[in-house]
């Protein structure tokens, strides 16, 4: 997705002046004359003269092309389909991911992302499982990363 | 330091109680740095449980050969999938990423293992002959010193890293915006924490990197985008280290500056190896004779960036065995492992038990020369990953990713920081705003915040007084000047710009044209 610098430069103003306010609401610690607000509001600062100067050059440039383009997206299905189930499923396991557990989730994201992305269905049933299992038992009991096993809890 | 010194070090670590944990150390930290998502930091605090177990130099040798090893091999997926494994190679990631797709991944992997091994050995010896030296010269840097030093390398990050270099500041502005998440420096209250418990601890920079750089990348290929990208080469058969020592003899000045610099930057507390890579990029860029050639992969700035990143990582361990100050996160966690096997870091380990600080500085010799040897197999079994249908490869990494940021605190926020941060970072590149400075601004954001709070409370709020010390007014006039140039260069192109629009728009019309050409 492509913006143009005509809304990013105005947008990034709006944030640094947002920054500016937020930092002005930080308390005050008495005796502190430079305390927690002065770097956001060097930061703020920075973004608003930054900002201004993208929106300028938007402004000046030659081609003045759509303020936003999503032609990028303008793909097959199964492509649409890999990205969504990234972004979703992913988020999707944060909240599953203590009562599913890592081996289930991870075989299921898996195996249905390499599916979408054309792999042969015998790839799928070796590679998942097998690497899946693979990242679980080495995180787990290698690097000692407390990753749940949920259901499978018993056999792992 | 005596020769007896030396032989009684030597005779510690050739025994098979240190030799086999190095390695095992070096094939681990292949493994790590080699996956794209997982970092040398994380490697490191993942051993630390293993080190309960083991002698002191047994312990801190696994360390020092994992760290080498996992920065060297995060060149791997930098190279061949622009997947930078850790910050430093970040810096260069772009160039090595441009070789390959040149057909040139035998000699990027083979470059960033032969300079590393290089930059390391010689980083060892100038450890091992001037740490102590070094150390104090840097001890006596103040607030001020390490306030520009830290200005210094987030600007030539943001400049070389973007053609914009206004977009380049927005990206290091932004990245220092949230590395003021978290507890404030100075007065320890929260900022920027929404009532969210775990942005009290601050935004941890590992899963913003796997997202930003691992994730976007991974969204990016989704997208028609990836017609717009030449077909990723066939890589052949590889020889390892072909050319290098011609690379050697063609670029020697780079080599020694990456060194040195590295070294010299390593050595600074609390700045770590980290920076010098991107310095030393940058820096290479400035000095070279084709530096048109930068980012379109020429093998110059790598061979110097990878040169200082290894150096760094020897001289970081300067501050930390000699005054016990940590140089980056990698010799915190050393100096904990040290800690709680009752050896103090310090004057007082030199001065008492010299053995033992020159026992650990000379396994940083074995571990870099092990780096030639399992080198080579990377090198040779790397090229394999190209061969890897994307289909198999992309859901490997995406799940790699999840893991890694969970494993960082073991935390699912972190996996959120990756999602959303993996999310900023596609539609920051897909708008010309580079990442790299977003990651050094949030590494190196607190180091920059807590020496500027410091040195304003020094000068009470004088900004003269920044330029008071020598070193330090040679520092910040160095800054004010590439500052202005920056600024004057992205000013007269954009005049350039608007003149040559105005003499399209009205070719023909001489009152335009003339008024278009004038000042």
């Amino acid at each position: 997705m492509k913006i143009s610098e005509r809304l990013t430069g105005p947008c990034l103003v709006a944030f640094g002046a947002g920054v500016i306010a937020a930092a002005t609401q930080l308390p005050q610690v008495p005796g502190v004359r430079f305390g927690a607000d002065l770097m956001p509001e060097i930061t703020g600062v920075a973004l608003i003269i930054l900002g201004a100067a993208i929106g300028w050059a938007g402004w000046t440039k030659p081609s003045q092309d759509r303020v936003v383009d999503v032609s990028e997206w303008d793909v097959v299905w199964r492509k649409k389909a890999a990205a969504l189930w990234s972004v979703g499923a992913l988020i999707a396991s944060t909240f599953l991911f203590q009562s599913v557990g890592f081996p289930l989730l991870g075989l299921a994201f898996m195996a249905t992302l390499m599916a979408l992305m054309g792999a042969r269905p015998l790839t799928v049933a070796v590679v998942a499982p097998v690497f899946v299992l693979a990242l679980f038992l080495g995180f787990t009991k290698i690097m000692h990363v407390e990753l749940p096993a949920g259901p499978l809890g018993g056999l792992l | 330091m005596s020769y007896e010194t030396l032989e009684q070090a030597l005779a510690m670590v050739m025994v098979p109680g240190v030799l086999v944990p190095i390695l095992a150390g070096a094939v681990y930290g292949l493994f790590i740095g080699a996956l794209p998502g997982l970092t040398a930091t994380m490697a490191t605090a993942l051993l630390v449980p293993l080190t309960f177990y083991m002698e002191p130099l047994a312990a801190i040798a696994l360390i020092v050969s994992s760290t080498a090893m996992a920065i060297t091999a995060g060149d791997i997926p930098g190279a061949l999938l622009r997947i930078p494994g850790t910050p430093a190679s970040a810096a260069y990631t772009e160039e090595a990423y441009q070789m390959t797709r040149t057909g040139k991944s035998g000699q990027v992997l083979s470059i960033g293992f032969f300079f590393s091994a290089t930059g390391g050995l010689i980083g060892a010896t100038i450890l091992l002959i001037t740490g102590p030296a070094l150390a104090r010269i840097s001890l006596n840097f103040s607030s001020f010193e390490f306030f520009w030093l830290a200005l210094l390398g987030l600007m030539t990050c943001a400049l070389v890293s973007s053609n914009d270099p206004a977009k380049g500041a927005v990206s290091l502005v932004f990245g220092l915006l949230i590395s003021t998440v978290g507890l404030d420096v100075t007065t320890g209250q929260p900022r920027f924490t929404f009532g969210i418990l775990e942005l009290t601890g601050g935004v941890s920079f590992i899963p913003v990197m796997i997202g930003m750089f691992a994730f976007s990348e991974l969204l990016r290929g989704f997208s028609a985008l990836e017609r717009e990208q030449p077909p990723a080469p066939k890589v052949g058969d590889v020889k390892p280290y072909r050319g290098m020592f011609r690379l050697l003899a063609t670029y020697p000045w780079s080599v020694v500056r990456g060194t040195s610099l590295g070294s010299a930057i390593g050595a600074l507390p609390g700045v770590g190896g980290d920076l010098a890579a991107w310095i030393a990029y940058g820096m290479s860029k400035r000095f070279s004779k084709t530096p048109e050639k930068y980012g379109t992969g020429h093998p110059e700035g790598l061979i110097e960036a990878t040169s200082s990143n290894n150096a760094g990582l020897s001289s970081a361990w300067i501050p930390a065995l000699v005054f016990g100050i940590p140089g980056d996160a990698v010799t915190a966690i050393a100096v904990g492992v040290l800690f709680m096997k009752g050896v103090s870091p310090g004057p007082r380990l030199f001065a008492e038990n010299p053995t033992m600080p020159t026992a650990i500085i000379m396994t940083f010799f074995v571990a870099n020369l092990l780096l030639f040897p399992l080198g080579y197999f990377a090198i040779k079994a790397a090229r394999h990953v190209l061969s890897v249908p994307r289909a198999v490869i992309v859901p490997m990494i995406l799940l790699c990713c999840f893991v890694g940021s969970y494993a960082v605190n073991n935390t699912l926020f972190d996996v959120w920081t990756m999602l959303i941060a993996g999310v900023i970072g596609y539609l920051m590149e897909r708008n010309g705003f580079p990442i790299a400075p977003v990651i050094l601004g949030l590494v190196l954001g607190p180091v920059l915040e807590r020496n500027f709070i410091m040195s304003m409370q020094i000068s009470r709020g004088n900004l003269l007084g920044f330029f008071e010390r020598p070193v330090a007014c040679g520092l910040g006039v160095l800054v004010c000047a590439i500052l202005s140039l920056a600024i004057y260069r992205t000013w007269s192109r954009r005049r350039k710009r608007i003149r040559e629009r105005l003499g399209m728009e009205h070719p023909i019309d001489p009152a335009h044209s003339t008024k278009g050409n004038s000042p």
